[in-house]
Protein backbone atom coordinates (compact mmCIF):
# COMPACT_ATOMS: atom_id res chain seq x y z
CA UNK A 1 0.00 0.00 0.00
CA UNK A 2 3.00 2.32 0.85
CA UNK A 3 4.94 1.87 -1.68
CA UNK A 4 1.99 3.01 -4.62
CA UNK A 5 1.54 6.04 -2.79
CA UNK A 6 4.93 6.67 -2.32
CA UNK A 7 5.64 6.77 -6.05
CA UNK A 8 2.46 8.79 -6.82
CA UNK A 9 3.95 11.50 -4.31
CA UNK A 10 7.27 11.74 -6.03
CA UNK A 11 5.70 11.90 -9.43
CA UNK A 12 3.46 14.45 -8.27
CA UNK A 13 6.48 16.30 -6.99
CA UNK A 14 8.73 15.89 -9.87
CA UNK A 15 5.70 16.82 -12.40
CA UNK A 16 4.40 19.96 -10.41
CA UNK A 17 8.18 21.34 -9.93
CA UNK A 18 9.31 19.88 -12.86
CA UNK A 19 6.70 22.84 -14.61
CA UNK A 20 7.44 25.42 -11.24
CA UNK A 21 9.22 29.00 -12.43
CA UNK A 22 9.18 31.77 -9.98
CA UNK A 23 8.15 35.13 -10.46
CA UNK A 24 10.91 37.49 -11.12
CA UNK A 25 12.23 39.05 -8.10
CA UNK A 26 12.23 42.84 -8.40
CA UNK A 27 16.18 43.37 -7.64
CA UNK A 28 17.29 40.28 -8.14
CA UNK A 29 19.14 41.65 -11.69
CA UNK A 30 20.73 44.65 -9.86
CA UNK A 31 21.82 42.57 -6.90
CA UNK A 32 23.22 39.92 -9.25
CA UNK A 33 24.96 42.97 -11.39
CA UNK A 34 26.19 44.10 -7.98
CA UNK A 35 27.29 40.72 -6.80
CA UNK A 36 29.19 40.52 -10.66
CA UNK A 37 30.42 43.35 -10.33
CA UNK A 38 32.51 42.88 -6.88
CA UNK A 39 33.68 39.18 -8.06
CA UNK A 40 34.98 40.93 -11.13
CA UNK A 41 36.80 43.90 -8.99
CA UNK A 42 38.07 41.27 -6.41
CA UNK A 43 39.66 39.41 -9.66
CA UNK A 44 41.45 42.40 -11.20
CA UNK A 45 42.34 43.89 -7.48
CA UNK A 46 44.19 40.67 -6.88
CA UNK A 47 45.96 40.69 -10.41
CA UNK A 48 46.49 44.38 -10.10
CA UNK A 49 48.56 43.95 -6.60
CA UNK A 50 49.95 41.07 -8.16
CA UNK A 51 51.91 42.89 -11.06
CA UNK A 52 52.45 45.18 -8.56
CA UNK A 53 54.31 43.06 -6.14
CA UNK A 54 55.95 41.25 -9.48
CA UNK A 55 57.45 45.18 -9.95
CA UNK A 56 58.79 45.33 -6.86
CA UNK A 57 60.00 42.05 -6.67
CA UNK A 58 61.93 42.15 -9.84
CA UNK A 59 63.31 45.67 -9.02
CA UNK A 60 64.78 44.63 -5.57
CA UNK A 61 66.28 41.36 -6.96
CA UNK A 62 67.69 41.84 -10.18
CA UNK A 63 70.41 44.84 -8.27
CA UNK A 64 70.72 42.30 -5.41
CA UNK A 65 71.02 39.10 -8.25
CA UNK A 66 74.07 41.38 -9.61
CA UNK A 67 75.93 42.21 -6.09
CA UNK A 68 75.31 38.99 -4.93
CA UNK A 69 74.63 36.31 -7.62
CA UNK A 70 76.29 33.09 -7.28
CA UNK A 71 79.80 32.75 -8.50
CA UNK A 72 80.34 30.75 -12.22
CA UNK A 73 82.50 28.17 -11.74
CA UNK A 74 86.29 28.92 -12.65
CA UNK A 75 88.01 25.63 -12.33
CA UNK A 76 91.38 24.79 -12.91
CA UNK A 77 91.35 23.23 -16.17
CA UNK A 78 89.94 26.85 -17.49
CA UNK A 79 93.69 28.22 -16.30
CA UNK A 80 95.49 25.91 -17.63
CA UNK A 81 93.75 26.07 -20.98
CA UNK A 82 94.12 29.41 -20.60
CA UNK A 83 97.90 29.66 -20.46
CA UNK A 84 98.33 26.51 -22.89
CA UNK A 85 96.65 28.74 -25.27
CA UNK A 86 98.76 31.72 -24.48
CA UNK A 87 102.19 29.31 -24.89
CA UNK A 88 102.62 27.11 -27.21
CA UNK A 89 105.18 25.27 -25.26
CA UNK A 90 103.14 24.12 -22.62
CA UNK A 91 100.74 22.35 -25.05
CA UNK A 92 103.90 20.69 -25.71
CA UNK A 93 104.94 20.06 -22.19
CA UNK A 94 101.30 18.94 -21.21
CA UNK A 95 102.18 14.84 -21.33
CA UNK A 96 105.58 15.82 -19.30
CA UNK A 97 103.66 17.93 -17.33
CA UNK A 98 101.14 15.05 -15.71
CA UNK A 99 104.45 13.10 -15.22
CA UNK A 100 106.84 16.00 -13.89
CA UNK A 101 109.42 14.95 -16.09
CA UNK A 102 112.15 17.47 -17.17
CA UNK A 103 113.76 16.86 -20.51
CA UNK A 104 115.24 19.60 -21.62
CA UNK A 105 116.26 22.26 -18.89
CA UNK A 106 118.85 21.05 -16.41
CA UNK A 107 117.53 21.98 -13.18
CA UNK A 108 120.02 23.26 -10.64
CA UNK A 109 119.33 21.84 -7.07
CA UNK A 110 119.82 25.15 -5.72
CA UNK A 111 116.51 25.99 -7.78
CA UNK A 112 113.35 27.43 -5.68
CA UNK A 113 110.60 24.47 -6.03
CA UNK A 114 107.83 27.27 -5.20
CA UNK A 115 104.93 25.76 -6.63
CA UNK A 116 102.33 27.96 -6.93
CA UNK A 117 99.57 26.18 -5.74
CA UNK A 118 96.56 28.27 -3.94
CA UNK A 119 96.10 26.29 -0.32
CA UNK A 120 92.28 25.05 -0.24
CA UNK A 121 90.27 27.74 -0.09
CA UNK A 122 86.16 28.47 -0.98
CA UNK A 123 86.85 29.94 -4.74
CA UNK A 124 85.18 32.88 -3.93
CA UNK A 125 87.95 33.72 -1.18
CA UNK A 126 90.31 32.43 -4.06
CA UNK A 127 89.11 34.96 -6.51
CA UNK A 128 88.81 38.05 -4.53
CA UNK A 129 92.24 37.53 -3.63
CA UNK A 130 93.21 37.00 -7.30
CA UNK A 131 91.37 40.08 -8.02
CA UNK A 132 92.26 41.62 -5.35
CA UNK A 133 96.12 41.71 -4.48
CA UNK A 134 97.99 39.00 -6.95
CA UNK A 135 97.08 39.84 -10.35
CA UNK A 136 95.54 42.85 -11.88
CA UNK A 137 92.97 41.40 -14.04
CA UNK A 138 91.91 42.76 -17.31
CA UNK A 139 90.47 46.16 -17.28
CA UNK A 140 87.75 47.23 -19.35
CA UNK A 141 89.76 48.16 -22.12
CA UNK A 142 91.85 44.90 -21.88
CA UNK A 143 94.91 45.95 -20.41
CA UNK A 144 95.93 43.04 -18.26
CA UNK A 145 98.43 43.83 -15.32
CA UNK A 146 101.39 41.63 -14.14
CA UNK A 147 101.87 39.31 -12.02
CA UNK A 148 104.07 41.29 -9.09
CA UNK A 149 104.93 38.04 -7.29
CA UNK A 150 104.21 34.36 -6.71
CA UNK A 151 100.55 34.20 -5.41
CA UNK A 152 101.01 31.82 -2.72
CA UNK A 153 103.85 29.09 -1.47
CA UNK A 154 103.04 25.28 -1.60
CA UNK A 155 101.02 23.84 1.25
CA UNK A 156 104.74 21.51 2.07
CA UNK A 157 105.94 21.74 4.84
CA UNK A 158 108.64 24.04 5.76
CA UNK A 159 108.80 25.11 2.20
CA UNK A 160 111.63 26.81 0.46
CA UNK A 161 111.55 30.19 1.01
CA UNK A 162 111.02 31.98 -2.32
CA UNK A 163 114.12 33.20 -4.42
CA UNK A 164 114.59 36.53 -3.88
CA UNK A 165 113.99 38.50 -6.94
CA UNK A 166 117.80 39.29 -8.02
CA UNK A 167 118.41 35.45 -7.95
CA UNK A 168 116.30 35.23 -10.80
CA UNK A 169 117.53 35.15 -14.68
CA UNK A 170 116.84 37.76 -16.54
CA UNK A 171 114.13 36.70 -18.55
CA UNK A 172 115.72 38.03 -22.22
CA UNK A 173 118.26 34.94 -21.88
CA UNK A 174 115.77 32.57 -21.29
CA UNK A 175 114.97 30.62 -24.33
CA UNK A 176 111.00 29.99 -23.21
CA UNK A 177 110.38 28.03 -25.24
CA UNK A 178 112.82 25.35 -23.27
CA UNK A 179 110.86 26.20 -20.12
CA UNK A 180 109.53 22.91 -18.60
CA UNK A 181 106.16 23.21 -16.50
CA UNK A 182 105.54 21.84 -14.18
CA UNK A 183 102.27 21.13 -11.40
CA UNK A 184 102.12 20.25 -7.85
CA UNK A 185 99.42 17.47 -7.03
CA UNK A 186 97.15 17.42 -6.36
CA UNK A 187 95.38 19.89 -8.64
CA UNK A 188 93.43 21.65 -6.20
CA UNK A 189 91.51 24.85 -6.48
CA UNK A 190 93.37 27.39 -8.40
CA UNK A 191 96.29 25.65 -9.02
CA UNK A 192 98.43 27.42 -11.11
CA UNK A 193 101.40 25.74 -13.50
CA UNK A 194 104.77 27.49 -12.90
CA UNK A 195 107.72 27.48 -14.92
CA UNK A 196 111.04 25.90 -13.46
CA UNK A 197 114.08 28.33 -13.54
CA UNK A 198 117.13 26.99 -15.32
CA UNK A 199 120.24 27.66 -12.81
CA UNK A 200 120.40 30.42 -11.41
CA UNK A 201 122.69 33.28 -13.32
CA UNK A 202 123.26 36.39 -11.17
CA UNK A 203 121.32 39.08 -13.17
CA UNK A 204 119.66 41.99 -13.00
CA UNK A 205 116.45 41.60 -11.67
CA UNK A 206 114.33 42.25 -14.27
CA UNK A 207 110.17 41.93 -14.12
CA UNK A 208 109.60 38.93 -16.25
CA UNK A 209 107.70 40.72 -18.27
CA UNK A 210 107.83 39.27 -21.51
CA UNK A 211 106.48 35.79 -19.31
CA UNK A 212 103.77 37.45 -17.89
CA UNK A 213 102.68 39.50 -20.86
CA UNK A 214 102.32 36.13 -22.98
CA UNK A 215 100.63 34.73 -19.74
CA UNK A 216 98.42 37.25 -18.39
CA UNK A 217 96.84 38.29 -21.78
CA UNK A 218 95.15 35.44 -21.88
CA UNK A 219 94.59 34.64 -18.04
CA UNK A 220 90.87 34.19 -17.55
CA UNK A 221 88.80 36.95 -17.32
CA UNK A 222 87.01 37.28 -13.70
CA UNK A 223 83.49 36.34 -14.47
CA UNK A 224 82.74 37.12 -10.74
CA UNK A 225 83.54 40.76 -10.99
CA UNK A 226 80.54 42.14 -10.09
CA UNK A 227 79.23 45.55 -10.81
CA UNK A 228 78.62 48.22 -8.02
CA UNK A 229 75.38 48.77 -6.65
CA UNK A 230 74.80 51.30 -4.35
CA UNK A 231 71.28 52.09 -2.64
CA UNK A 232 69.72 55.66 -1.41
CA UNK A 233 66.51 56.21 0.07
CA UNK A 234 65.26 59.82 -1.15
CA UNK A 235 62.76 62.42 0.29
CA UNK A 236 61.38 64.50 -2.81
CA UNK A 237 59.71 67.83 -1.58
CA UNK A 238 57.74 68.91 -5.58
CA UNK A 239 55.68 70.93 -7.23
CA UNK A 240 53.01 68.66 -8.85
CA UNK A 241 51.22 70.57 -12.09
CA UNK A 242 48.71 69.99 -14.90
CA UNK A 243 47.19 72.04 -17.94
CA UNK A 244 44.97 74.87 -16.19
CA UNK A 245 46.08 74.16 -12.64
CA UNK A 246 48.19 76.35 -10.78
CA UNK A 247 50.95 74.36 -9.24
CA UNK A 248 50.85 72.92 -6.17
CA UNK A 249 53.27 71.25 -3.11
CA UNK A 250 53.30 67.72 -2.82
CA UNK A 251 55.48 65.18 -1.28
CA UNK A 252 57.26 62.02 -1.88
CA UNK A 253 60.24 59.21 -1.65
CA UNK A 254 61.23 55.86 -2.27
CA UNK A 255 64.04 53.72 -2.60
CA UNK A 256 66.53 53.42 -5.17
CA UNK A 257 69.35 51.22 -6.58
CA UNK A 258 72.14 52.61 -9.08
CA UNK A 259 74.02 49.90 -10.68
CA UNK A 260 77.92 50.98 -12.01
CA UNK A 261 78.10 50.65 -15.95
CA UNK A 262 81.53 51.70 -15.85
CA UNK A 263 83.37 54.33 -13.51
CA UNK A 264 80.84 57.14 -15.00
CA UNK A 265 77.78 55.75 -15.83
CA UNK A 266 75.12 54.13 -14.61
CA UNK A 267 71.59 52.50 -14.36
CA UNK A 268 69.90 53.93 -11.45
CA UNK A 269 65.65 52.63 -10.82
CA UNK A 270 63.58 51.82 -7.99
CA UNK A 271 60.59 52.66 -6.46
CA UNK A 272 58.93 55.65 -5.35
CA UNK A 273 55.57 57.00 -3.94
CA UNK A 274 54.62 60.49 -4.09
CA UNK A 275 51.04 62.76 -2.86
CA UNK A 276 50.24 65.09 -5.08
CA UNK A 277 46.83 67.55 -4.95
CA UNK A 278 46.13 70.00 -7.72
CA UNK A 279 43.14 71.99 -8.83
CA UNK A 280 42.66 71.77 -12.54
CA UNK A 281 40.07 74.65 -14.10
CA UNK A 282 38.24 73.81 -16.98
CA UNK A 283 39.10 74.91 -20.40
CA UNK A 284 37.65 78.47 -21.08
CA UNK A 285 36.44 77.38 -24.64
CA UNK A 286 34.39 74.31 -22.93
CA UNK A 287 31.38 74.40 -24.80
CA UNK A 288 27.62 75.37 -21.89
CA UNK A 289 26.00 72.18 -22.22
CA UNK A 290 21.86 72.18 -22.58
CA UNK A 291 21.57 71.19 -19.36
CA UNK A 292 23.39 74.32 -18.05
CA UNK A 293 25.73 71.85 -15.87
CA UNK A 294 29.31 73.41 -16.72
CA UNK A 295 32.59 71.81 -14.85
CA UNK A 296 34.23 74.59 -13.13
CA UNK A 297 37.18 72.86 -11.38
CA UNK A 298 38.37 69.67 -10.46
CA UNK A 299 40.02 68.95 -7.40
CA UNK A 300 42.45 65.92 -7.83
CA UNK A 301 44.16 63.95 -4.85
CA UNK A 302 46.78 61.12 -6.44
CA UNK A 303 49.30 59.03 -4.71
CA UNK A 304 51.66 57.78 -7.82
CA UNK A 305 53.58 54.98 -7.88
CA UNK A 306 56.64 55.02 -9.61
CA UNK A 307 58.95 53.13 -11.27
CA UNK A 308 61.96 55.01 -12.94
CA UNK A 309 64.72 53.91 -15.35
CA UNK A 310 67.52 56.60 -15.66
CA UNK A 311 70.73 56.84 -16.71
CA UNK A 312 73.23 58.67 -14.76
CA UNK A 313 76.37 59.98 -16.40
CA UNK A 314 79.09 61.65 -13.44
CA UNK A 315 81.16 64.27 -14.89
CA UNK A 316 83.84 65.91 -12.75
CA UNK A 317 86.93 64.22 -11.33
CA UNK A 318 86.17 61.23 -9.55
CA UNK A 319 87.64 62.34 -5.83
CA UNK A 320 85.80 65.10 -6.12
CA UNK A 321 82.13 66.14 -5.21
CA UNK A 322 80.66 64.81 -8.39
CA UNK A 323 78.03 66.24 -10.48
CA UNK A 324 75.84 64.10 -12.54
CA UNK A 325 73.30 64.04 -14.98
CA UNK A 326 70.22 61.77 -15.20
CA UNK A 327 67.61 61.10 -17.85
CA UNK A 328 65.25 58.42 -18.30
CA UNK A 329 61.38 57.31 -18.12
CA UNK A 330 59.03 56.46 -15.55
CA UNK A 331 56.12 54.15 -15.47
CA UNK A 332 54.02 54.93 -13.18
CA UNK A 333 50.46 53.43 -11.64
CA UNK A 334 48.03 55.48 -9.57
CA UNK A 335 47.36 53.88 -5.79
CA UNK A 336 45.23 56.08 -4.88
CA UNK A 337 43.23 58.82 -7.79
CA UNK A 338 40.38 61.02 -6.10
CA UNK A 339 38.14 63.88 -8.15
CA UNK A 340 36.34 66.33 -6.89
CA UNK A 341 34.34 67.97 -9.90
CA UNK A 342 32.57 71.07 -8.80
CA UNK A 343 29.64 72.09 -11.66
CA UNK A 344 28.29 75.67 -12.09
CA UNK A 345 24.27 75.20 -12.77
CA UNK A 346 22.47 77.60 -14.18
CA UNK A 347 19.24 78.17 -12.71
CA UNK A 348 15.96 80.28 -12.78
CA UNK A 349 14.65 81.11 -9.38
CA UNK A 350 11.53 82.89 -9.12
CA UNK A 351 11.89 86.52 -7.38
CA UNK A 352 9.38 89.62 -6.45
CA UNK A 353 10.44 92.32 -8.46
CA UNK A 354 9.31 95.36 -7.82
CA UNK A 355 7.28 96.83 -10.78
CA UNK A 356 7.54 99.89 -12.59
CA UNK A 357 4.33 101.14 -10.87
CA UNK A 358 5.99 100.36 -7.70
CA UNK A 359 4.21 97.26 -6.89
CA UNK A 360 5.69 94.02 -6.33
CA UNK A 361 5.56 91.28 -9.18
CA UNK A 362 7.16 87.96 -9.64
CA UNK A 363 10.49 87.67 -11.94
CA UNK A 364 13.01 85.38 -12.76
CA UNK A 365 16.63 85.77 -11.51
CA UNK A 366 19.27 83.64 -12.90
CA UNK A 367 21.75 82.41 -10.12
CA UNK A 368 24.53 80.31 -10.66
CA UNK A 369 24.38 76.79 -7.89
CA UNK A 370 27.95 74.94 -7.24
CA UNK A 371 27.55 71.34 -7.55
CA UNK A 372 30.64 68.89 -6.22
CA UNK A 373 30.40 65.50 -7.17
CA UNK A 374 33.38 62.73 -5.80
CA UNK A 375 34.67 59.94 -7.69
CA UNK A 376 37.58 58.19 -7.09
CA UNK A 377 39.34 55.14 -9.58
CA UNK A 378 40.49 51.36 -8.58
CA UNK A 379 44.33 51.48 -7.33
CA UNK A 380 46.36 50.37 -10.34
CA UNK A 381 43.12 50.64 -12.79
CA UNK A 382 45.96 51.91 -15.53
CA UNK A 383 49.69 51.41 -15.51
CA UNK A 384 51.38 53.96 -18.07
CA UNK A 385 54.34 52.93 -19.11
CA UNK A 386 57.53 55.19 -19.41
CA UNK A 387 54.64 58.54 -19.66
CA UNK A 388 57.16 60.30 -17.98
CA UNK A 389 60.62 61.70 -19.14
CA UNK A 390 62.97 61.95 -16.23
CA UNK A 391 65.54 64.73 -15.98
CA UNK A 392 67.80 65.89 -13.19
CA UNK A 393 71.22 67.43 -12.61
CA UNK A 394 72.82 67.10 -9.04
CA UNK A 395 75.38 66.96 -6.48
CA UNK A 396 76.88 64.28 -4.33
CA UNK A 397 79.10 64.84 -0.95
CA UNK A 398 80.28 62.42 1.08
CA UNK A 399 78.89 61.77 4.51
CA UNK A 400 81.19 59.17 5.69
CA UNK A 401 82.95 56.25 4.28
CA UNK A 402 79.47 54.31 3.49
CA UNK A 403 77.34 57.20 2.84
CA UNK A 404 76.83 60.08 0.27
CA UNK A 405 74.48 62.80 0.46
CA UNK A 406 73.10 63.79 -3.03
CA UNK A 407 71.09 66.79 -4.11
CA UNK A 408 68.97 66.45 -7.20
CA UNK A 409 66.75 68.85 -8.73
CA UNK A 410 64.71 66.95 -10.86
CA UNK A 411 62.10 67.54 -14.00
CA UNK A 412 59.18 65.08 -14.74
CA UNK A 413 57.99 65.97 -17.80
CA UNK A 414 54.72 63.83 -19.37
CA UNK A 415 55.12 62.23 -22.40
CA UNK A 416 51.28 61.74 -22.64
CA UNK A 417 47.89 61.53 -20.78
CA UNK A 418 47.89 60.46 -17.68
CA UNK A 419 44.83 59.56 -14.75
CA UNK A 420 41.24 58.66 -15.83
CA UNK A 421 40.85 62.35 -16.69
CA UNK A 422 43.76 62.27 -18.96
CA UNK A 423 45.58 65.16 -17.47
CA UNK A 424 49.35 66.00 -18.46
CA UNK A 425 50.42 65.67 -15.17
CA UNK A 426 54.27 66.46 -14.35
CA UNK A 427 56.17 67.84 -11.72
CA UNK A 428 59.37 69.35 -10.74
CA UNK A 429 61.29 68.96 -7.31
CA UNK A 430 64.08 68.57 -5.23
CA UNK A 431 64.94 65.01 -4.48
CA UNK A 432 67.00 64.63 -1.23
CA UNK A 433 68.89 61.38 -1.54
CA UNK A 434 71.08 59.09 0.82
CA UNK A 435 73.34 56.91 -1.08
CA UNK A 436 74.80 53.87 1.29
CA UNK A 437 77.88 53.05 -0.55
CA UNK B 1 15.34 30.07 -9.04
CA UNK B 2 12.96 27.04 -8.56
CA UNK B 3 15.51 24.45 -8.72
CA UNK B 4 17.51 26.30 -6.35
CA UNK B 5 14.33 26.52 -4.19
CA UNK B 6 13.96 22.90 -4.17
CA UNK B 7 18.01 22.75 -2.32
CA UNK B 8 17.64 25.32 0.50
CA UNK B 9 15.39 26.48 3.12
CA UNK B 10 15.37 29.95 2.36
CA UNK B 11 14.94 32.63 -0.44
CA UNK B 12 17.92 34.25 0.20
CA UNK B 13 19.79 31.41 0.24
CA UNK B 14 17.91 30.15 -3.08
CA UNK B 15 18.90 33.51 -4.68
CA UNK B 16 22.30 33.35 -3.78
CA UNK B 17 22.83 30.27 -5.56
CA UNK B 18 21.57 31.47 -8.48
CA UNK B 19 23.43 34.41 -8.69
CA UNK B 20 26.59 32.00 -8.39
CA UNK B 21 25.19 29.73 -11.10
CA UNK B 22 25.00 32.78 -13.25
CA UNK B 23 28.44 34.15 -12.45
CA UNK B 24 29.61 30.35 -13.49
CA UNK B 25 27.34 30.55 -16.53
CA UNK B 26 28.98 34.17 -17.79
CA UNK B 27 32.26 33.06 -16.57
CA UNK B 28 32.26 29.43 -18.69
CA UNK B 29 29.69 30.03 -21.35
CA UNK B 30 32.69 28.95 -23.81
CA UNK B 31 32.26 25.36 -22.59
CA UNK B 32 28.44 25.24 -23.57
CA UNK B 33 28.24 23.13 -25.94
CA UNK B 34 24.93 22.62 -28.63
CA UNK B 35 24.60 19.04 -27.39
CA UNK B 36 22.18 19.80 -24.78
CA UNK B 37 19.97 21.96 -23.92
CA UNK B 38 20.75 25.58 -22.54
CA UNK B 39 18.09 25.21 -20.00
CA UNK B 40 19.01 21.54 -19.20
CA UNK B 41 22.97 22.68 -18.88
CA UNK B 42 22.05 25.76 -16.72
CA UNK B 43 19.83 23.60 -14.69
CA UNK B 44 22.93 21.07 -13.98
CA UNK B 45 25.03 24.02 -13.37
CA UNK B 46 22.69 24.85 -10.49
CA UNK B 47 22.18 21.74 -9.02
CA UNK B 48 25.68 21.48 -8.83
CA UNK B 49 26.15 24.79 -7.15
CA UNK B 50 23.58 23.67 -4.61
CA UNK B 51 25.54 21.06 -3.98
CA UNK B 52 28.53 23.40 -3.29
CA UNK B 53 26.61 25.33 -1.18
CA UNK B 54 25.25 21.82 0.67
CA UNK B 55 29.10 20.82 1.49
CA UNK B 56 30.82 24.28 2.63
CA UNK B 57 27.09 24.25 5.02
CA UNK B 58 27.48 20.70 5.80
CA UNK B 59 29.56 20.77 8.76
CA UNK B 60 27.31 23.02 10.54
CA UNK B 61 24.52 20.65 9.93
CA UNK B 62 23.41 18.38 12.40
CA UNK B 63 24.44 14.06 11.18
CA UNK B 64 21.14 12.24 10.94
CA UNK B 65 21.32 8.35 12.33
CA UNK B 66 19.83 6.66 9.31
CA UNK B 67 18.93 3.66 11.58
CA UNK B 68 17.29 5.92 14.26
CA UNK B 69 13.66 5.74 14.97
CA UNK B 70 11.32 7.54 12.64
CA UNK B 71 7.71 8.94 13.54
CA UNK B 72 4.58 6.95 12.67
CA UNK B 73 4.67 6.43 9.26
CA UNK B 74 1.72 7.36 7.32
CA UNK B 75 0.16 6.75 4.30
CA UNK B 76 -1.45 9.42 2.44
CA UNK B 77 -4.37 9.49 -0.31
CA UNK B 78 -3.77 10.06 -3.95
CA UNK B 79 -6.66 12.65 -4.20
CA UNK B 80 -4.88 14.76 -1.41
CA UNK B 81 -1.48 14.03 -3.26
CA UNK B 82 -2.80 15.83 -6.50
CA UNK B 83 -4.38 18.65 -4.36
CA UNK B 84 -0.24 19.90 -3.56
CA UNK B 85 1.03 23.10 -5.09
CA UNK B 86 4.28 24.00 -6.12
CA UNK B 87 4.42 25.87 -3.26
CA UNK B 88 3.06 23.52 -0.84
CA UNK B 89 5.55 20.94 -2.23
CA UNK B 90 8.56 23.12 -1.30
CA UNK B 91 7.22 24.07 1.88
CA UNK B 92 7.32 20.31 2.84
CA UNK B 93 10.57 19.65 1.65
CA UNK B 94 11.86 22.80 3.76
CA UNK B 95 10.82 20.61 6.69
CA UNK B 96 12.81 17.70 5.59
CA UNK B 97 16.49 17.58 7.47
CA UNK B 98 18.67 19.02 4.73
CA UNK B 99 20.34 15.42 3.80
CA UNK B 100 16.85 13.72 3.30
CA UNK B 101 15.78 16.89 0.73
CA UNK B 102 19.19 16.38 -1.53
CA UNK B 103 18.67 13.23 -1.54
CA UNK B 104 15.10 12.86 -2.36
CA UNK B 105 15.94 15.83 -4.65
CA UNK B 106 18.54 14.54 -6.34
CA UNK B 107 17.08 10.57 -6.77
CA UNK B 108 13.43 11.50 -7.54
CA UNK B 109 13.51 14.92 -9.87
CA UNK B 110 17.18 15.13 -11.33
CA UNK B 111 17.44 11.59 -11.25
CA UNK B 112 20.68 10.17 -10.44
CA UNK B 113 21.80 6.93 -9.30
CA UNK B 114 22.43 6.19 -5.55
CA UNK B 115 25.78 5.76 -6.41
CA UNK B 116 26.06 9.34 -8.25
CA UNK B 117 24.58 10.83 -4.69
CA UNK B 118 26.98 9.22 -2.42
CA UNK B 119 29.77 10.25 -4.57
CA UNK B 120 28.36 14.20 -4.72
CA UNK B 121 27.28 13.87 -0.70
CA UNK B 122 30.25 11.69 0.32
CA UNK B 123 28.08 9.26 1.70
CA UNK B 124 27.71 5.72 1.50
CA UNK B 125 25.27 3.76 -1.22
CA UNK B 126 23.59 2.23 1.81
CA UNK B 127 22.92 5.48 3.58
CA UNK B 128 21.67 7.25 0.29
CA UNK B 129 19.38 4.78 0.07
CA UNK B 130 17.95 4.89 3.63
CA UNK B 131 17.85 8.71 3.30
CA UNK B 132 15.78 8.39 0.53
CA UNK B 133 13.18 5.69 2.49
CA UNK B 134 13.44 8.32 5.43
CA UNK B 135 12.88 11.70 3.05
CA UNK B 136 9.69 9.63 1.69
CA UNK B 137 7.77 8.66 4.62
CA UNK B 138 8.58 11.59 6.20
CA UNK B 139 7.29 13.68 3.47
CA UNK B 140 3.99 11.48 3.66
CA UNK B 141 3.63 12.01 6.57
CA UNK B 142 4.18 15.85 6.16
CA UNK B 143 1.62 15.56 3.53
CA UNK B 144 -1.04 14.06 5.77
CA UNK B 145 -0.50 16.72 8.10
CA UNK B 146 -0.55 19.04 6.14
CA UNK B 147 -3.92 18.07 4.77
CA UNK B 148 -5.03 17.30 8.52
CA UNK B 149 -4.47 21.33 9.17
CA UNK B 150 -6.08 22.78 6.19
CA UNK B 151 -9.01 20.73 7.05
CA UNK B 152 -9.74 21.54 10.20
CA UNK B 153 -9.38 25.52 8.73
CA UNK B 154 -12.17 24.92 6.47
CA UNK B 155 -13.56 23.64 9.06
CA UNK B 156 -13.95 26.33 11.14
Amino acid sequence: MKDPVDKTLADHIRQTLDDYQTPYMLGAWEQFDQQRRASKQRLMGWYRYAVAACLLGGMLVVPLWLADGPLPTVSSSDLVDAHRSANPMMNEEATARSQSTRVDAPISTKEPKTTLLMPERTKRTQLAEWSSSRVRLPDSDGNIGRLSAPLHTSPEPNPPPNPPITDLPNPNHIDINRLPIRSVEPITGLSLLTPVWPPVTPATPTPVTQIEQATASTLPIDRTRRRQVTWSVALAPQSTYAQNSSPSVGIGGGVFSEIALNRRMSVATGLSLASQALNVRAPADMPIPLSGKQLATTGVQLLAFDVPVNLKYRFGKLNKPLFHLSAGLSSLAFLRENYAETYQIQQMVPVIVSGSDGQPRPGWRNETINETEFRSADAFSSIYWGRLLNIAVGVERPLSQRLLFSVEPYLKYPLGSLTQQNLRLGSAGVSLRVVIR
Amino acid sequence: MGTALRYTASRQEAMSIVNDSFLKVFGHISRYTFETTFKGWLRRIVVNTALDHYRRTSRELPVIDPDGPEGQLAESDANIISQLTAEDILNLLNQLPPQYRLVFNLYEIEGYSHEEIAQQLGLSVSSSRVYLVRAKEQLSRLVKHHFHQVNERSCR
